[in-house]
């Protein structure tokens, strides 16, 4: 038996210091398992185990953002439900479910079945509530189908001021879709080396979205329909031998969306009608296959894997525009021939070439090979004018990464690694057709003693691009400005740095600190981000008050700030030198204290108190601008405040009771929504959103259940 | 002098040569009786160990269990126990048997050795080297074998016990706008695979864009007109644990898109708050910004759709 024999051999290596284990420590007896009844082990019996519990809840006011992911976005009373339960039958079978808040609309429920070691079936099903917006008006109808109109008797205009049937024609609406889950997946253990795995999902997407429309000079908000469809299989085969394994897979994706277009009326004065194309149906296989293999010298270890996938997408195409006065041409085709392949591939070698002494290569390939058709379109340019026939890009990425590392154990206190990791990116189609970066790492762990430990890592890299080249547009007036390099294939240095410090002075007493900086510096590009920096410092704190009293205190403080230097200019095409910066100053503070209390009352009251809170605030300030541009933006904030009381009161064994209060109020300040009306831009007509900001307060009162042996209870 | 000799001592310990481990003459056995014997002491040990008869770890029909047939049961783990659990001299320390996690004095690559020798074929196939590994992570600081449930495999629980390392990831997940893991609805190991993986990041799938494909499959494609970062790397954009701008953007548009874009006339000009909603009310600001008009920004499959305004 493999277990039995890596024991032994790690028993021996124990034995021997950390040296590697010799023949003699295999020859361990072993024990006399006619003597091992484990006549005192509590294994459970057939029967039903576990809890289930109910409440009811009452949520004090409407809030979209508030009921974002949880479902509780209506004032009143929710009836919500969870379990947690188990049936286990005799040789080894059970059946369990596990579902959370049943009753809203962020269920999820989990049922499996088998005998553990032989097989398992398990079926899923979990919801996720998106409620994006509730504070938007509309002026049109048909939301979440693939066609928008207006309202008869409708006045169009050059601007939102000249819409006269607006205010009469907006109408309250939600934007928001749930996305829910549907799962089955099997394993069957065929031997102890040999298993199978299989599952299949299948995720819909259904609502409304937001979107836009736009034609020459003027735009809209719009709703556009969610209705996707996702199907997605895995299957693998699993061997795993002694000291070795391997795992042949496959991978399917498949997603369906019912509406290829959204087509609706243009408000303003121009084309009557708009159409933009919505997700085409795409596919995906991959083939996959991976596996490790330990050798036995220098406990060296293999692990390699490959993967070749393809992608398709051949939805038929929409005409080039819906308004009749245009005479576009043909298409080159009637349904796009999308293809790209993709292969993925590692192999990393690690080894312990002495006790003290890891070492670790790994070399990494990735491959996005687009192998779509390129044909020349003849764009007619947002309904409205036929632009040069463009021939679409079809952008491919190569990635290959080379890694080294290598790490020591000086001793039980100090313990030290240190690397080297290249990553090459090609690029097809591109300003930059290659850029390399060298990455050099150093990581040093102290533990003087046993209270406390220190970590430091410190990472300096230097990425370099290959010469820049323009790229051809559909005119002068599209192109770029030429001293442009954008952020993600530009030269860059990089540096960062990472300090933590855990102390634990007693049991009851731990505190971490930790601080983390990262600088970008892009001193080769005149235009585009020229700089960015991060910095943040935690810190947590747990302290055990007094008997069963647990405290908990943490704060965090993240600061991210950039630097985007512009060359604003008219003429055409745009060859003007830097004149102005944009610098961004981004806070995020979070602090918090959690109280545990469990055990009062003679163990029959438990409590829990939990408050937080996060602060955010953003600052843009324009400098050296052009023109009249010279005022900085007002402060973007937002304030989330938390506090959750929570008492569980064990009436017996079998029941207790629960009573909560939260509550949880959000603020923001956000100028880009802030004052701006339906009408407010004037060539813009939009929902008018405002930041969603709420206090909300719930009360909960509920029970739980415990199925538990009368032998417990007593 | 005393500070020196404490100086060299402290040197000594520090780059190993005073380092030790625990060893004895004899080869230990293992005990007369199993876990039988164990539970006579331990039953009511502090931290609880019995729940373990509740999990996988404690069940008697699965063949691959320490608890099937003819297994070593606490032995398969903690090693042979019967010095452990003999007679001991008054005064002496007991024998240590295996343990684990970071503060056990067994070493912890010996430690994950032995839970890799069963769990081969669940995790070891990119363990070895892999982030966790080499930072000498013990497979029993995040995994709790002994309570009924191991907070790490449940979706409500697992974030906790990632921040214990992670912290700076916690903070992440109150931004204003960040994935649903403060809900619950989402896991860390949606999208990450902390026993190893080959990509980075330790992603569940196999590259970053893939594995966002995973929820997000209508943006994978490949459409007529690409936006190249977005095919290239989501995270040239996106802050996928969250963010202080909405959609989990890095920095707030119209700056965002200026750093990529500047042909002439509204793309290359700066703004400032003269263009909000109490001034000029720009469309390059407010509401949907630069989406207004460029609505596909994750890439149009429209004949027209070059520009992305289609």
């Amino acid at each position: 038996m493999n277990g039995n024999r890596t024991l032994k051999v790690i028993v021996a290596a124990l034995l021997g210091a950390g040296t590697a284990a010799g023949p003699v420590a295999l020859a361990q007896e072993m024990p006399d398992f006619d003597q091992w009844q484990c006549r005192f082990c509590p294994f459970p019996e057939a029967g039903v185990e576990g809890s289930l519990g109910a409440s009811v809840l009452h949520v004090s006011e409407d809030s979209a953002r508030f009921g974002d992911y949880t479902g509780l976005d209506e004032k009143g009373g929710y009836i919500n439900a969870d379990a947690d339960v188990t049936y286990r039958a005799e040789g080894g079978y059970a059946a369990s479910v596990d579902a959370r808040n049943v009753g809203l609309d962020s269920r999820s429920i989990d049922l499996r079945a088998g005998r553990q070691g032989s097989w398992v079936v398990d079926l899923s099903w979990d919801e996720l509530p998106r409620r994006l917006d509730d504070s938007g008006r509309t002026v049109y109808s048909g939301l979440g189908s693939d066609t928008l109109s207006l309202p008869t008797g409708w006045v169009r205009g050059n601007f939102t001021f000249d819409l006269a049937a607006l205010d009469a024609s907006l109408r309250d609406f939600t934007l928001g879709w749930d996305r829910k889950t549907t799962g089955i997946g099997v394993e069957v253990v065929q031997s102890q080396r040999l298993r199978y795995e299989a599952e299949w999902t299948r995720q819909t997407k259904e609502g409304r979205g937001l979107t836009w429309g736009n034609f020459l000079g003027v735009a809209h908000d719009l709703v556009k329909p969610l209705d996707y469809q996702t199907d997605q299989v895995d299957a693998a085969l699993i061997y795993a031998g002694s000291g070795w394994n391997v795992r042949v897979g496959y991978y399917g994706s498949f997603f369906s969306n019912k509406d290829t277009a959204l087509t609706w009326d243009n408000p303003f004065n121009g084309p009557d009608r708009g159409r933009s194309a919505q997700a085409p149906d795409n596919r995906y296989h991959q083939g996959q296959i991976s596996g490790a293999y330990r050798f036995s010298t220098w406990d060296t270890s293999l692990n390699a894997s490959y993967a070749r996938g393809r992608m398709e997408q051949t939805d038929a195409l929409l005409q080039y525009t819906v308004n009749p006065a245009i005479m576009a041409p043909a298409l080159p085709l009637q349904e796009f021939d999308g293809r790209a392949d993709t292969t993925h591939a590692n192999l990393r070698l690690t080894s312990r070439p002495a006790d003290r002494l890891r070492l670790s290569a790994e070399y990494r390939y990735s491959e996005r090979d687009n192998q779509s058709g390129q044909y020349d379109w003849a764009t007619v340019q947002a309904d409205a004018f036929t632009t040069l026939p463009f021939m679409n890009p079809v952008y491919s990425f190569e990635n290959r990464d080379l890694s080294l590392m290598a790490d020591y154990r000086f001793s039980r206190m100090l313990h030290g690694s240190a690397g080297w990791q290249q990553k090459v990116r090609e690029r097809d189609y591109q300003n930059v057709d290659r850029t390399e970066e060298d990455i050099f790492w150093g990581q040093l762990r102290f533990r003087p003693m046993s209270e406390l430990s220190l970590s430091f890592r410190g990472e300096t890299s230097s990425r370099d691009a290959s010469d820049y080249q323009a790229i051809p547009g559909t005119g002068a007036g599209a192109e770029q400005n030429p001293l442009l390099r954008k952020y993600y294939q530009a030269d860059r240095d990089r540096n960062l740095a990472q300090i933590q410090a855990d102390f634990t002075p007693a049991t009851r007493v731990s505190l971490s600190v930790r601080y983390e900086r990262a600088d970008d510096r892009y001193d080769e590009s005149l235009v585009g981000l020229i700089s960015s920096e991060y910095d943040q410092i935690s810190a947590e704190a747990n302290l055990q008050v007094w008997k069963a009293l647990v405290m908990t205190a943490y704060f965090s403080r993240d600061n991210y700030d950039s630097v985007t230097v512009g060359a604003g200019s008219f003429a055409v095409p745009n060859t003007a030198p830097p004149n102005w910066q944009g610098r961004t100053e981004d806070r995020h503070d979070v602090q918090g204290v959690a109280l545990s209390w469990p055990g009062l009352v003679d163990g029959k009251l438990d409590l829990r108190a939990d408050w937080m809170r996060a602060d955010t605030t953003g600052d843009i300030d324009i400098v050296n601008p052009l023109g009249s541009a010279a005022n900085p933006f007002p402060t973007l904030r937002s304030k989330l405040t938390g506090t959750e009381l929570m008492a569980d009161w064990h009436l017996n064994p079998r029941w207790s009771l629960n009573l909560g209060w939260r509550w949880e109020k959000y603020s923001a300040d956000d100028w880009s929504k802030d004052g701006v009306g339906p009408a407010t831009i004037a060539n813009v007509l939009t929902f008018g959103s405002q930041t969603l900001d709420y206090d909300v307060n719930i009360f909960l009162l509920g029970f739980k259940y415990n199925f538990i042996r009368e032998k417990e209870e007593d | 002098m005393l500070l020196r000799a404490s100086v060299v001592s402290f040197a000594l310990v520090l780059l190993g040569m005073a380092d030790f481990a625990w060893a004895q003459d004899e080869e230990p056995g293992f005990s007369r009786r199993g876990a039988d014997g164990c539970i006579g002491c331990h039953s009511d040990w502090d931290p609880p160990l019995m729940g373990i008869f509740q999990t996988p770890h404690g069940s008697p029909h699965d063949m691959r269990s320490p608890f099937g047939e003819r297994q070593l049961q606490c032995e398969a783990c903690h090693g042979p126990g019967a010095a452990h659990g003999g007679r001991v001299r008054r005064g002496d320390p007991r024998p240590p048997i295996i343990n684990f996690g970071s503060e056990a004095w067994t070493p912890i690559p010996q430690q994950n050795a032995l839970c890799l020798d069963c769990h081969e074929g669940h995790v070891g196939e990119q363990w070895a080297g892999s982030t966790h590994d080499i930072n000498t992570v013990a497979c029993a600081d995040c995994h709790s074998l002994h309570p009924p449930s191991d907070p790490m495999l449940s979706k409500r629980t697992q974030a906790d016990a990632c921040y214990a390392c992670h912290a700076n990831v916690k903070s992440d997940f109150l931004k204003p706008s960040a994935h649903p893991v403060r809900q619950g609805k989402l896991a860390c190991t949606d999208c990450h695979n902390p026993h190893g993986s080959n990509s980075e990041g330790l992603l569940v799938r196999s590259n970053l864009n893939e594995t966002c494909y995973s929820c997000h499959t209508e943006k994978r494609g490949p459409l007529v007109w690409e936006h190249a970062p977005v095919v290239e790397d989501c995270t040239i954009c996106h802050d996928p644990h969250g963010a202080v701008h909405p959609s989990m953007l890095t920095r707030r548009a119209p700056l965002l898109c200026q750093s990529c874009h500047t042909p002439s006339g509204h793309p290359s000009v700066p703004y400032d708050s003269g263009n909000l909603a109490g001034g000029t009310a720009s469309p390059f600001v407010l509401a949907g910004n630069c989406l207004s008009c460029h609505t596909q920004v994750h890439g149009s499959n429209h004949p027209s759709g070059k520009a992305l305004m289609r």
